[in-house]
């Protein structure tokens, strides 16, 4: 299982690499949407968390570009983010993203939002 | 403390900084949405991160942060001073939290509330309907934005969008494009534009055991830097120190053996190669510390009603992180001294005809071995005059010497401990203590200090700093069987004198070793002496003269021998050693032996030499070819000295019984054709008790209007006198001239006390 991690803060990178490492997934980061979508293009990956308010090319921009790629399809997209109002999770869920995660969380609420979208890491 | 929050640490001061940049460029630009973009999302960051660890003190500033930039960024308020100024507020806030939380690892009790409230009274005016309702976000900090009144939502939504289209290069949204996009695809924050971190470059494999350590340290390695401690980096300096040492001594205990050459020629060189790469490792771009200066000039600049624009240049030019710490302070001084002193206040600019505006540079640059660091103000200069009059009056220096100081010696003063030339005391600088702290900082790490200034026109600064301080070079000097490192750069020449030069050619003025150097007196200082050695080597070796100049005072340094330079390593003094004064630390030689490390400056202070400008070695000798042919000087000799008597001055020499001295009260007269002039005694001829018609000698001289009488023991010879300069200065030395390939004391025939007014019956009777 393959995740790539597209946030603009070190912390949060190394945070959800660190709980999902533990569940044996393999991670990549990125710091911004348009360094998110060059490692899309180029290795394949389940799952794409992604957070909102970025440099170049914030999260939001990235779901649509992503969801506007037909090649891309498998890919299955969770916003981290700490926008909470409904407005923002209706918008991303629009543009494509398959579930949404509020910032701070912890490994179980990760590990019950990646269930929800079908990602079972641990299974290979 | 856990990785995890170290990072936190870093990240959010680095964020911390930006927004410091930010906020300050802001100011000029306050609708730039680049700019409200990026410090939207330092404060963001923090506050997305702050929840993970439980920093709730942290996270409820940063939450009202968030809302009032929020609303700058949707466009709904705009940035003026009070919010910029509150925001700043906000700013050292959360540093000093994040700084508590690095030294104790908790945040600790505190009141944010008064930052608080006085971010959420600038929303205030957009939100008056609502500022009731949240007046302390501390309780709401877990999920507050749901709180946010709907037509806020609606806005910061379309801004999101919008600051995308700014930065997105052409993938607009809609929303965006409407307004957004004239702001161009360009990048404006630097700092993120090496975005792009290599996919895969740390792909972690399954079965591998996925501890948070393992993970940061191949999280880092996605990044093309790495953090190291400074820790680290300071022991691996200290072991190239160590290893430099090995390499010397290895180089001197093969330098006979051919076998070895080309292995310890091998090892010079990837010792050298490697010296050299942990140096620049320690290196940092001076903008580390420049970068604090925005926010400071504008606080000082809006504290005294005054206004600055701030340039700087050269930020990129790296130095020494330790020195760069340590100029930091005097930089900082230095920057608020121009404000404060420098840069005058806008309406007396105006009236001098200069931009109401001032504006302060600061300029840092690589010359050879050394970073020149400079503060340049267009502000009201230094006036000299101002200078020498508070020095007088401070007792600084004397009247004469001033008057016998050049504008550059005298601008040296304001350096002087107790110095300030402000008339009234501020609260941002002028404390008195002020320039002399600047120059002890930065000599301390070897550097120099230099002012220049025109009044009216300016003032420039300069700090010189050596590129790095744990390694420099130094000539082995010698010294009553020991060895003495003196660093290279204070070493202005080598002379050699054979043992009969020496004697000959020392000589002593009172009790002051002088040394004529190229028609210069040199003073002298003596090491074996200075340091109170016992005289090992005996008089009739010859010895070495290092000429020095350390910070403005040039001597020579008398010393046994010389050994080869070396590269030293500079290792720390025991306070044993150090309560000498006279040594900066101790180094290990190529041979293994032991060797203290002089400090020029403290020795020329011990050995009280006085601080002369540097000129330029042509202009001394103009001086001394133009005063040469009007030097002609009767020598004389008084009891066991020489001394000189200007020829000019002279009118008879006279040879006259000592019974013909009179005097008035205790002055001894002589009277000359049909006056009476007073005599000077030095040699105390008349003391001695004299016999029946015995013979003396009186030189009777004119000064100005009368004359004099010098009482002398012989006459020499009438010779052409040298004028003396002063080594390191064009002044020519006063009181003193070289006669005969000597240094001779000039009697200053105008110090001879007149005849003391006469009582009418006392006149009478010497007349008669």
């Amino acid at each position: 299982m393959r995740a790539l991690i597209v946030d603009d803060s070190r912390f949060i990178r190394d945070y959800l690499a660190s709980v999902l490492n533990e569940h044996g997934v393999e991670c990549t980061a990125a710091e911004n949407g348009q360094a998110g979508l060059q490692c899309l293009g180029s290795s394949l990956y389940d799952v794409a968390l992604i957070d909102w308010n970025m440099p170049v090319m914030d999260g939001l921009e990235m779901v649509k570009a992503v969801r506007s790629d037909p090649k891309l399809g498998a890919v299955k997209i969770l916003m981290v983010t700490t926008e909470a109002e409904n407005g923002y999770i209706e918008a991303a869920l629009d543009a494509g993203a398959d579930e949404y995660l509020m910032k701070p969380f912890d490994e179980s609420g990760l590990m019950e939002k990646l269930e929800m979208i079908g990602v079972f890491p641990g299974q290979g | 403390m856990d990785e995890l929050t170290r990072e936190f640490l870093i990240e959010s001061q680095e964020g911390l900084d930006r927004m410091e940049r930010c906020l300050t460029e802001l100011e000029e630009s306050p609708q730039d949405a680049e700019l409200l973009a990026e410090i939207f999302r330092s404060v963001h960051t923090i506050k997305g991160t702050t929840g993970f660890l439980g920093y709730s003190r942290l996270e409820s500033l940063s939450h009202a942060g968030e809302n009032l930039l929020g609303m700058l960024r949707d466009g709904r308020l705009t940035a003026n001073a009070e919010i910029i100024s509150a925001l700043l507020g906000l700013l050292d806030s959360l540093r000093a939290i994040l700084a508590l939380i690095e030294s104790e690892g908790a945040e600790g009790e505190g009141d944010d509330r008064a930052v608080i409230e006085r971010l959420v009274s600038l929303q205030d005016a957009v939100l008056q309907n609502n500022s009731a309702e949240d007046p302390t976000p501390v309780k709401s900090a877990r999920k507050p934005s749901r709180k946010k009144p709907a037509s806020g939502k609606r806005a910061a939504k379309k801004t999101t969008a919008l600051v995308v289209s700014g930065g997105a290069a052409g993938i607009a949204s809609d929303e965006g494009a409407q307004s957004g996009s004239q702001t161009g695809s360009q990048i404006a924050i630097p700092v993120s534009q090496s975005a792009i971190s290599r996919p895969g470059a740390y792909a972690l494999s399954l079965n591998r055991e996925g501890n948070s350590e393992s993970t940061a340290k191949t999280l880092a390695s996605a990044d093309s830097t790495l953090r190291v401690d400074i820790d680290l980096l300071n022991r691996m300096m200290n072991l190239v120190g160590e290893l430099v040492l090995t390499r010397n001594q290895i180089l001197q205990a093969t330098s006979a053996d051919a076998g070895f050459t080309m292995l310890s020629r091998r090892l010079d060189m990837v010792t050298a190669d490697l010296r050299e790469a942990v140096m620049k490792a320690r290196m940092q771009p001076v903008s580390y510390v420049f970068s604090k200066f925005p926010r400071l000039v504008r606080d000082l600049a809006q504290q005294l009603g005054k206004r600055v624009r701030l340039e700087m240049e050269g930020q990129e030019t790296e130095l020494d992180k330790s020195l760069l710490e340590a100029i930091k302070d005097p930089l900082t001084h230095s920057v608020r001294n121009s404000i404060d002193h420098g840069i005058e206040a806008p309406e007396t600019r105006e009236a001098m005809g200069k931009p109401a505006e001032g504006v302060l540079k600061l300029r840092a640059y690589q010359d050879g071995s050394h970073v020149i660091v400079e503060v340049i103000d267009d502000g009201g200069g230094i006036r000299v005059e101002k200078v020498r009059d508070k020095a007088i009056e401070r007792k600084l220096i004397t009247t004469e010497k001033a008057a016998q100081s050049s504008e550059r010696e005298l601008l040296q003063l304001i350096f002087l401990p107790g110095f300030s030339t402000a008339s009234a005391v501020t609260n941002v600088s002028g404390r008195g203590v002020g320039m002399d702290v600047v120059r002890n900082n930065v000599e301390k790490i070897g550097g120099k200090v230099e002012i220049e200034s025109r009044a009216g026109k300016g003032t420039t600064l300069r700090l010189r700093i050596p590129l790095t301080l744990a390694i420099i070079p130094a000539l082995i000097v010698r010294s009553s069987g020991q060895s003495f490192a003196l660093p290279q750069g204070v070493l202005d020449e080598l002379v050699h004198l054979t043992a009969e030069q020496a004697k000959a050619q020392i000589e002593w003025l009172e009790n002051t070793p002088l040394y004529r150097l190229r028609g210069r007196l040199l003073p002298l200082v003596f090491l074996s002496q200075l340091l109170e050695q016992r005289k090992a080597v005996a008089d009739n070796t010859g010895r070495y003269i290092a000429v020095l100049n350390a910070d403005g005072r040039r001597y020579g340094l008398v010393v046994d021998g010389l050994a080869d330079p070396e590269e030293i390593v500079v290792k720390p003094l025991s306070p044993v050693l150090k309560q000498i004064g006279l040594f900066s630390g101790a180094t290990v030689m190529g041979n293994g032996e032991m060797a203290l490390i002089l400090d020029p400056g403290a020795v020329a202070l011990r050995a009280s030499i006085a601080i002369s400008g540097e000129e330029e070695e042509e202009q001394a000798e103009d001086v001394v070819t133009l005063q040469k042919s009007d030097n002609e000087f009767l020598l004389v000799e008084t009891a066991a000295q020489r001394a000189a008597v200007p020829l000019g001055e002279v009118i008879r020499i006279e040879r006259i019984p000592r019974s013909s001295v009179e005097r008035i009260g205790h002055m001894p007269v002589l009277r000359f054709t049909d006056e009476l002039i007073p005599l000077e005694d030095a040699s105390g001829v008349l003391h001695r008790p004299s016999e029946d018609g015995s013979q003396m000698t009186v030189v009777v001289c004119r000064d100005g209007d009368r004359h004099v009488g010098v009482v002398v023991s012989h006459v020499l010879d009438v010779a052409a006198g040298a004028p003396l300069v002063e080594a390191g200065t064009s002044a020519v030395a006063a009181g003193v001239t070289l006669l005969k390939e000597r240094v001779t004391g000039v009697v200053d025939l105008s110090r001879i006390p007149p005849l003391p007014a006469p009582e009418p019956e006392e006149m009478m009777e010497v007349v008669v």
